[in-house]
């Protein structure tokens, strides 16, 4: 298998991760929000870190496609 | 050195021990200690997240890893970090803190049993031990290519700094004084860029000077045969194993977020503490490109950062820079120290000695952090010519990130893992590791395959071993993602 692995060209890398990242985009979505904001008693937009996640994963996404 | 370059590190070091031990008067017990009395704020944690991840070892090991491969080193940084702080920020660190944990390896103990507790205590604290001396060996570089001074001076004048706050101001001195330190380390990182840049004439300048003689060192993946770096190993084992493993299961940088002041606080350091990752590496990685287009005359990478700091930088930034990378082991050490001496206090010395007195916790837990020092001090001259620093580290977390990341992920999110399966699965996924290490396999591929092999065994054990309650798992698995037992 690491010989096959081997054999891949190296924009396969790029487009793998771009793949990851969104999976990961749509996985963040599907954490409900009140798992996240549990504890605090008048929870804001902002508080909503999966807002957060989204932002970082569209930087990455810049990222991987422009390197 | 400049009498300004001086000033400077002089007024950094008191300001850093001022703040320390100003936090430190507020330490009352071992919950004060190790976890900042739960008080922390999720800004002043995300900066302490990245003060604990940055160290000199990625300051001089990185900036020389892209000297020599480019910005392919900056994958430690992105896929090898975000996707995982985002799912720690997400999932596991709200576990953690429902569970009341003060570590990783209590929580595996409740999930497990203590023989998984100690086993991994027992192994992350020899390796923290072992690397915090590297930490010091590496800064004992740069004073020596700096200031010229001996190895052994180095790391005595480091260890009575970080000693003098760390021993008596636990994690909440630790997270203050990295607060401060990132912040140094940021302000001089972007310094650096935009001498840099401005010097050869702009980032289009740059980049084709760079990419001349070195086509491959704008390209984030090598090719797949890359002896050091092939791209399918670093997704497979960077991101998938070896990342997951470490920012879901080190308690260095996971025990800042135990200690903030809410569930929220803490999820929200690890996602602020993501951003602030993904422009390290204009701190870690810019240098050793920068040093490369320069055509800097050194037969090692490792020393890339050194030379830049000494040929690059005007006095007072050469100052600026030197405090940086102090700074960056600094807050390494300190959080290694922090977080290695509450898993000996608690989650070894709480297993073996039966008839504890936790009243005792800050004495021994103080004392531990001392000895814990002072054996990183002595080891620290001794290590030398293991080649380059970054990739020793990783071949080292090879070893035991594949089995504990197994345990952590089907413990957290599967109700089937039992304890006795669990147990097994780490010792013989860490004996597998290292048998393989003495194969040719790129350490890479070692940390999946590992990692592949425990989630199997994990799997297979815990069909005929007996598991935890469903009492027992509710504040113990993520309920979102696991799945209910047929009863």
């Amino acid at each position: 298998m690491i010989a096959w692995l081997q054999s891949l060209p190296a924009e396969w890398g790029n487009y793998v991760s771009i793949l990851l990242f969104c999976s990961l985009g749509v996985m963040v979505w599907l954490i409900p929000l009140k798992t996240i904001t549990a504890d605090l008693e008048a929870p804001r937009k902002w508080h909503d870190i999966r807002w957060w996640a989204t932002a970082l994963i569209a930087l990455q996404l810049v990222i991987y496609i422009v390197f | 050195m400049h009498p300004l370059d001086l000033v400077v590190i002089v007024g950094y070091v008191l300001v850093t021990v001022f703040v320390g031990l100003r936090v430190a008067r507020r330490v009352k017990n071992a919950r004060d200690f190790f976890l900042a009395g739960r008080s922390l704020t999720w800004w002043v944690i995300g900066l302490s997240i990245i003060g604990s991840n940055i160290d000199t070892n990625s300051y001089v090991g990185a900036s020389g890893n892209a000297y020599t491969i480019g910005i392919a080193q900056a994958n430690f940084e992105w896929i090898g970090a975000i996707p995982a702080m985002i799912i720690a920020s997400l999932i596991f660190i709200p576990l953690y803190w429902r569970a009341g944990v003060y570590s990783i390896p209590e929580y595996l103990g409740l999930r497990y049993n203590q023989a998984v507790r100690m086993v991994t205590a027992l192994i992350t604290s020899l390796f923290a031990v072992f690397a915090m001396g590297i930490a010091m060996w590496a800064l004992a570089l740069v004073l020596e290519t700096y200031l010229g001074w001996p190895i052994w001076l180095s790391i005595l004048i480091s260890g009575v700094v970080v000693g003098l706050y760390s021993i008596t101001g636990g994690l909440a001195a630790v997270a203050f004084t990295d607060a401060l330190q990132v912040s140094i380390m940021f302000i001089c990182g972007l310094i650096i860029v935009g001498l840099g840049i401005s010097e050869l004439g702009g980032f289009t300048d740059f980049a084709a000077a760079l990419t001349r003689e070195n086509p491959d060192h704008l390209s984030v993946y090598l090719p797949a045969d890359h002896p050091q770096s092939p791209w399918p190993g670093v997704i497979l084992g960077l991101g998938i194993v070896l990342s997951p493993a470490y920012w879901i299961a080190s308690q260095a940088i996971l025990q800042r977020s135990l200690g903030a002041k809410s569930q929220w606080d803490a999820s929200a350091s690890m996602m602020f503490a993501a951003f602030a990752k993904t422009f390290v590496p204009l701190l870690i990685i810019f240098p050793g490109l920068l040093a490369l287009v320069l055509n800097a005359p050194i037969d090692d990478g490792d020393k890339a950062l050194p030379w830049i700091i000494k040929n690059v930088l005007p006095p007072g930034l050469s100052g600026l820079m030197f405090v940086a990378v102090i700074a960056a082991l600094q807050s390494s050490l300190d959080s290694s120290i922090n977080a290695t001496s509450l898993m000996v206090t608690r989650d070894i010395r709480h297993v073996l000695i039966k008839d504890h007195n936790p009243d005792h916790d800050l004495a021994v837990g103080r004392w531990i952090s001392l000895v814990l020092l002072l054996s990183a001090m002595i080891i620290a001259p001794f290590i030398s010519d293991l080649g380059g620093i970054f990739i020793f580290l990783q071949t080292g977390l090879s070893l035991f990130q594949g089995p504990m990341l197994a345990l952590l992920l089907m413990g957290a999110l599967s109700q089937r893992a039992t304890p006795n399966a669990g147990l097994w699965t780490l010792i013989s996924g860490v004996a597998l590791a290292a048998v393989l290490q003495f194969t040719d396999i790129n350490f890479y591929y070692i940390a999946f395959l590992s990692f592949c092999y425990s989630m199997a065994a994990l799997w297979l054990l815990s069909y005929i071993t007996p598991g935890l309650t469903e009492e027992e798992l509710t504040t113990l698995t993520y309920r979102p993602f696991a799945r209910r037992r047929a009863s």
